[in-house]
């Protein structure tokens, strides 16, 4: 997500600081470059010709999909988002400066934050797009005296086809991805690598600490280097901390030998959401199947025992999502067999959805991390965590009573070491190597001309969906580095 | 109850094409003085038949897309993903005695679902011990995902072609790929599921949001 517009803005904006001339910048990403011009609300002939929208279909030219990292192309995890566009809100700020002694106040991110807004075309959803039920959810939520927002969302000239997340590419690329960045990027010299996967970062040992000084990566099967005097990494929560481990960067008791440069923050600090699925069926007809906006209303309700907002819940309304007929077929729902079956499946994509609930903002003393070696996810959870989930559920299903619809009661015992979603944190941005992996300028505390820029950078979960946190990193980051390491002295 | 299923005489009909070739095929690759063994894939026929019955035009079931392999897919997958063994089905098949006497294959229609009814809700005068009643039962429940599954994801339409470099092909003009590449009524056909736009859906929604919220570049 983070990679493309950090580049392009960089590409647009940086200079030289010597010389003033323009900047020799390579992108290089693992995965193929899906190429389109962009045509919002009709679609690249080229890209269009790439996507299927079948969930299972999608994307299966991409090698390794799905792979442990997010997906492998240009783009990232832009690609396949629900473009659900949520920008960090008020306390996530708070938490970031109050937490780790970084200057990302509000204020001093509104400029990417703005960028961002503007190029992702962040609104909300115009009302004739909502299907009937989004609004008897909305108005099941007000009339349990909740205050239902509507959901922001990243698209442009958008059809409401329905194919949005879910792992779906949007073939009229009306859906924001971090590609619609990438113009300025071309214009400005940039070099794309694609297909090219990082093995490591090379770093020299200088003092107790590095410097950088290029990247090794595999394309083709041969192995190449670039050599470069500042490296970013923008590989994800997970993605990248493997390559700094991979690199000699990490904490020293888990690279033993391997150790160049020890931060006892790498891969660590995982942070992310936990979150349930309640399904649901309406007695009649209450959306197009197949259609709409995917995502209409939510609402937070927090915790009164916290100042920060840990413990924040998420009350949404998942009930425009596409309803594959084998998803519905295979549900709680469904009679067991014979007509029966058949006669429930000939309505269920109409009447089927889900209200998810969600802990969005776990308390601090909860984290979790990436396993070094393979890239897997270790989210212990917690005893709050499953309370709190309760307390989100039981509303959930006041919410399900009031719209009057049928609804599962399944609930999971725990949610021990299956959340952590949404993940951020695993390199995060903090006052000192003591408590995080980079400063506010994005810089590596230990190691010189090492960058990082993606959903590891940011230290708290934000209150929803990451994905348009993770984009304004891209353009704040940009911003730092152009101005501390690009600009004309 | 036997209403909700489908009827004995559809399901001779509509199967005697289907299980005399998979009969004959059967005794081609088979020894000629080997017991007759039940075929697994005969099994998840069965089965599938059985969860999505074929009745007349209204319930255009799962046993009519025999031809087109779904069983063989369905018993692919059980094996490769879920792992299911031969052995498992055999034993399945096998458990069906204790309530009619007769295999899960040997049933009839009605009595194949009377079957699925017993493990579902298990009589307390059913003859079968703990551990094979939870076999079976385990059995059916990944079966009849698996089924459902395969016959819901609009088989046999369920895959795009694709050139050498593994790049989706279209099928229709404007780079539209229809999975309707024929006339069988597939699992989306009975669910109403229209699957992603037509060229003709896409315009008239085009029209329909260019006069709500729209920008041009």
């Amino acid at each position: 997500m983070a990679g493309c517009i950090l580049a392009a803005r960089i590409a647009q904006s940086g200079v030289h600081p010597k010389t003033g001339e323009k900047l020799r910048i390579a992108l290089i990403e693992a995965g193929p470059y899906l190429e389109r011009k962009r045509n919002s609300g009709y679609g690249d002939p080229r890209w269009r010709k790439q996507v299927v929208q079948t969930q299972w279909e999608e994307f299966s030219h991409v090698p390794h999909w799905p792979w442990p990292y997010g997906l492998k192309a240009v783009g990232g995890c832009s690609l396949h988002w629900g473009a659900f566009a949520f920008l960090p809100f008020d306390v996530d700020y708070r938490n970031w400066v109050d937490e780790m002694g970084i200057d990302w106040t509000q204020d001093n991110m509104k400029a990417a934050v703005d960028d961002v807004m503007r190029n992702f075309h962040v609104h909300e959803d115009p009302e004739e797009a909502y299907a009937p039920v989004n609004r008897i959810f909305r108005s099941a939520g007000q009339a349990l005296r909740f205050q239902p927002s509507r959901y922001m969302v990243a698209r442009h000239n958008c059809l409401y086809c329905g194919y949005i997340g879910g792992g779906h590419a949007c073939k009229y690329d009306s859906k924001a991805t971090s590609l619609w960045y990438l113009p300025p990027f071309f214009e400005n010299g940039g070099e794309l690598i694609s297909d090219a996967e990082v093995l490591q970062v090379t770093i020299e040992k200088r003092g107790a600490g590095g410097v950088v000084k290029g990247v090794t990566y595999r394309r083709n099967g041969e192995v190449a280097q670039a050599v470069a005097s500042k490296v970013v990494m923008s590989c994800g929560a997970w993605g990248t901390p493997v390559v700094l481990a991979r690199s000699g960067y990490g904490p020293r008791e888990e690279l033993g030998a391997k150790t160049i440069v020890h931060n006892a923050n790498v891969g660590h600090n995982l942070d992310g959401d936990t979150t349930f699925d309640i399904p649901v069926l309406f007695d009649s007809d209450v959306k197009e199947p197949g259609r709409g906006t995917v995502g209409g209303f939510y609402w937070f309700v927090d915790d009164p025992k916290f100042s920060d907002s840990s413990g924040r819940v998420r009350i949404a309304e998942d009930l425009t999502r596409i309803v594959y007929p084998h998803v519905a077929a295979t549900s709680e729902f469904a009679p067991a067999f014979g007509k029966r079956h058949m006669d429930f499946m000939r309505t269920a994509n109409r009447r089927m959805g889900w209200v998810t609930v969600s802990v969005t903002k776990p308390p601090t003393r909860i984290k979790g991390s990436v396993d070094l070696a393979s890239g897997g996810h270790n989210y212990p959870g917690d005893d709050y965590i499953d309370n709190r989930m309760k307390e989100a559920w039981d509303i959930g299903i006041q919410v399900c009573r009031k719209m009057g619809c049928k609804y599962s009661t399944k609930f999971p015992k725990t949610f021990k070491r299956t959340g952590g979603m949404h993940t951020n944190g695993t390199c995060r941005a903090g006052s000192s190597p003591k408590n995080s992996v980079i400063n506010q300028d994005f810089e590596s505390h230990e190691v010189e001309g090492l960058f990082i820029v993606d959903a590891s950078s940011y230290p708290r979960a934000v209150s929803c969906n990451s994905g348009l946190a993770t984009a304004t990193m891209g353009v704040f980051a940009a911003q730092r580095m152009v101005r501390n390491h690009f600009t004309r002295a | 109850m036997a209403q909700d299923h489908r009827s004995r005489r559809g399901f001779l009909i509509d199967t005697a094409g289907i299980l005399s070739t998979t009969l004959a095929a059967d005794a081609l690759a088979a020894p000629q003085t080997a017991p007759a063994a039940p075929a697994p894939r005969d099994i998840v026929a069965a089965l599938g038949d059985a969860i999505i019955p074929t009745d007349g035009p209204d319930y255009p079931g799962y046993a009519r897309l025999e031809p087109q392999g779904i069983s063989a897919r369905v018993l692919s997958q059980l094996r490769f993903i879920d792992h299911v063994t031969p052995t498992d089905l055999a034993v399945f098949n096998q458990s069906a005695v204790s309530i009619g006497g007769k295999t899960f294959l040997e049933s009839d229609a009605a009595a194949r679902a009377s079957w699925l009814e017993a493990l579902l809700a298990p009589p307390p005068d059913l003859k079968l011990d703990a551990a094979s009643l939870a076999s079976a039962q385990k059995i059916l429940k990944t079966a009849r995902e698996r089924i459902l599954t395969v016959f819901y994801r609009n088989f046999p339409y369920d895959s795009v072609d694709r050139d050498e470099n593994g790049f989706p092909i279209p099928n229709k003009p404007h780079e539209i790929f229809d999975l309707k590449k024929g006339n069988l009524v597939t699992g989306w056909d009975i669910a109403g599921y229209r699957g992603p736009l037509s060229w003709e859906e896409e315009e008239e929604r085009r029209e329909r949001f260019k006069k709500i919220l729209w920008e041009d570049e």
